[in-house]
């Protein structure tokens, strides 16, 4: 089977033509990327060093971020132990319950009667998202707090010169 | 029994400095000795009998429940009233400066603090919605190119400034009168920002909200979120601050960006604020309503009970003076005559017009010299001379009068349960001789 000559031409053109997309496409003809000869423009080197330089002053800033975060977690977590409480039936619960958000301080600064203390119970389930505090468990807390932290004098009024 | 506690507390904290303190001594016990003498003063040793004769120092004069100190890196000698949320209180003495020093700043939180925005700064955003036309979504870098920036002395003081006056002792932390701070503080107005969305005529209150997350860990609950009156918020000295004393504020005091309110409760000044929203009605979040920032219109019974329904939210603070320059304590060479005092005094939203100081208990008085503002809502500086009639024990007392003419009381007034607004008059104790 013979082709005529003039589709003999237009396959053999068609044939050299992909054998120059060919050659024209290998690594070692292609025209060489300006960029690995030529040094980097000054654009590019100002906005490689503003991005090495940002990324410095975020690293930075999350360091600081961080040792920040541990000092201000150290002065809030004083490491309290049940035992900052007076010994006292109910002590474990009292310290337990409390100080799932707060530490001893405010508590050992307060002295109310054992009516003002049921309504602070009331009012740090209402107002602080405390879990309800009932029956039993809220009795034995009360009784507690009542017992060992009741009115007293001011102590910010007690007299500089004297015990 | 509760009386150890302080003492065995700066034990824990410092047992060189407690040693020092309690029994004048420098050196003399060392190590496992001094731990000792720490784990010793337990609950059932008196501390009185441990004590030596003769004067105490005033640190230590303090029983049940007494004050340690705070020990910060970028913090002064504070008084620690409480570590989780961390609150202190800055002794008067250390309120002489004109401008508050950031590290002299008393410190009031309601939640746990936020880890620092490590962030550029310049990129922390805050939303202005509600009944406002154009929401804006603004972050630190809008704010300071589109609004005219401000730099203004203002007085920051904490709603229970003078709680601990009060008897009965109310609840929460017994501040004497050092929670009040005066920076300069650099921001763009509210007003500027509130008009800039557009307010509706409905606009009539605010509410703000800050990146401090719950005590409970709670992430569905804002640790606090007030809200005042909109004539408030546009008061021209009513700031976003996002700088203290020229610099940026520090975490602690919420950085990048918090309201300051001057003259009004400082739980008003929203620190690490990302959040205005403009309402009709009232905000109605955590620290609203009921006896929250609210005192009696008609007074009631100090110590009773009452859930604040008739009560009206605080506004201006009240008129106070504070004696700056002579430390609560202090003991003076025999043959002291002459005090030159000087210290600080605040109103609110009013100014003072007047400062007086008395030596019997307020049988007599003498009147002190009281600079002008250099802005509205600073405090202003008052100074005088004294004479004292012999040696001996003295109080000095200190009671600024308002530019209405209103005193400071004797005693603290308008008891509440919650302890507000307190504002009787301050004072210092002295020993000449």
């Amino acid at each position: 089977m013979s082709l005529p000559a003039v589709e003999k031409v237009a396959l053999g053109a068609i044939c050299a033509l992909g054998l120059l997309v060919l050659f024209l496409d290998l690594p070692a003809s292609r025209v060489p990327h300006r960029a690995e000869v030529l040094p980097p423009t000054r654009a590019a080197l100002a906005t490689a060093e503003a991005d090495a330089r940002a990324a410095l002053a975020r690293a930075e800033r999350e360091a600081a971020a961080k040792a920040e975060g541990e000092r201000l977690a150290a002065v809030q977590n004083p490491g309290e132990t049940e035992d900052i409480l007076p010994v006292g039936h109910g002590r474990e619960e009292v310290f337990a319950r409390c100080t799932a958000c707060h530490s001893t301080a405010i508590i050992r600064r307060s002295g109310f009667s054992r009516e003002r203390w049921d309504e602070l119970m009331d009012w740090m389930t209402e107002k602080q998202g405390m879990a309800p505090l009932e029956g039993e468990v809220r009795t034995l807390v009360v009784d507690y707090l009542a017992e060992h932290f009741p009115p007293r004098r001011n102590p910010r009024n007690a007299n500089p010169f004297l015990n | 029994m509760a009386r150890e506690y302080p003492l065995r507390e700066l034990y824990a904290q410092d047992p060189e400095r407690a040693d020092a303190l309690a029994f004048g001594r420098r050196g003399a016990l060392k190590g496992t000795a001094l731990a000792a003498m720490g784990a010793a003063l337990g609950a059932t040793i008196p501390f009185a009998s441990r004590m030596p004769q003769g004067l105490l120092p005033a640190a230590l004069a303090q029983p049940a429940g007494g004050t340690p100190t705070l020990r910060m890196e970028g913090k002064a000698a504070l008084i620690l009233l409480g570590e989780r949320p961390l609150v202190a209180e800055t002794p008067e003495a250390m309120l002489d400066d004109d401008v508050t020093p950031a590290d002299k700043f008393f410190i009031r939180n309601n939640g746990q603090i936020p880890e620092r925005f490590a962030g550029d700064p310049k990129t922390w955003r805050i939303r202005i919605d509600g009944e406002v036309n154009t929401p804006l979504d603004l972050t630190l870098g809008d704010l300071e190119s589109r609004f005219e920036v401000v730099t203004l002395r203002l007085q920051m003081e904490c709603g229970g400034n003078g709680r601990a006056a009060f008897t009965p002792e109310t609840r929460g932390n017994q501040w004497g009168n050092g929670a009040i701070s005066n920076g300069e503080w650099t921001g763009v107005r509210l007003r500027d920002v509130i008009r800039a969305a557009g307010p509706k005529d409905t606009a009539r209150f605010t509410g703000h909200y800050g990146a401090d997350p719950h005590l409970s860990g709670d992430t569905s609950r804002p640790a606090i979120s007030r809200g005042m009156p909109i004539a408030k918020a546009m008061e021209d000295t009513t700031l976003i601050a996002f700088r203290l004393n020229g610099q940026p504020i520090p975490q602690l005091h919420g950085f990048p960006v918090r309201l300051i309110t001057p003259g009004w409760p400082g739980s008003l000044s929203q620190k690490w604020l990302n959040r205005i929203v403009l309402r009709a009605t009232p905000h109605d979040g955590p620290g609203m309503g009921g006896t929250s920032y609210r005192v009696p219109v008609k007074p009631i019974v100090p110590g009773s009970s009452s859930n604040g329904a008739d009560f009206v939210d605080i506004a201006s603070m009240p008129v106070r003076g504070l004696l700056t320059n002579l430390a609560h304590g202090s003991r003076l060479a025999a043959g002291t005559r002459r005090l030159d005092l000087r210290g600080q005094a605040w109103a609110g939203d009013k100014t003072v017009r007047a400062v007086h100081v008395s030596t019997d208990f307020g049988a007599s008085w003498t009147e002190m010299r009281v600079n002008e503002p250099p802005n509205r809502h600073s405090w202003q500086r008052w100074q005088g001379t004294l004479e004292l009639p012999s040696d001996g024990y003295f109080e000095l007392w200190t009671r600024a009068t308002d530019s209405d003419g209103r005193m400071q009381p004797h005693a603290a007034a308008n008891w509440n349960p919650q302890g507000y607004a307190a504002n009787a008059m301050a004072r210092t104790a002295i020993l000449v001789g």
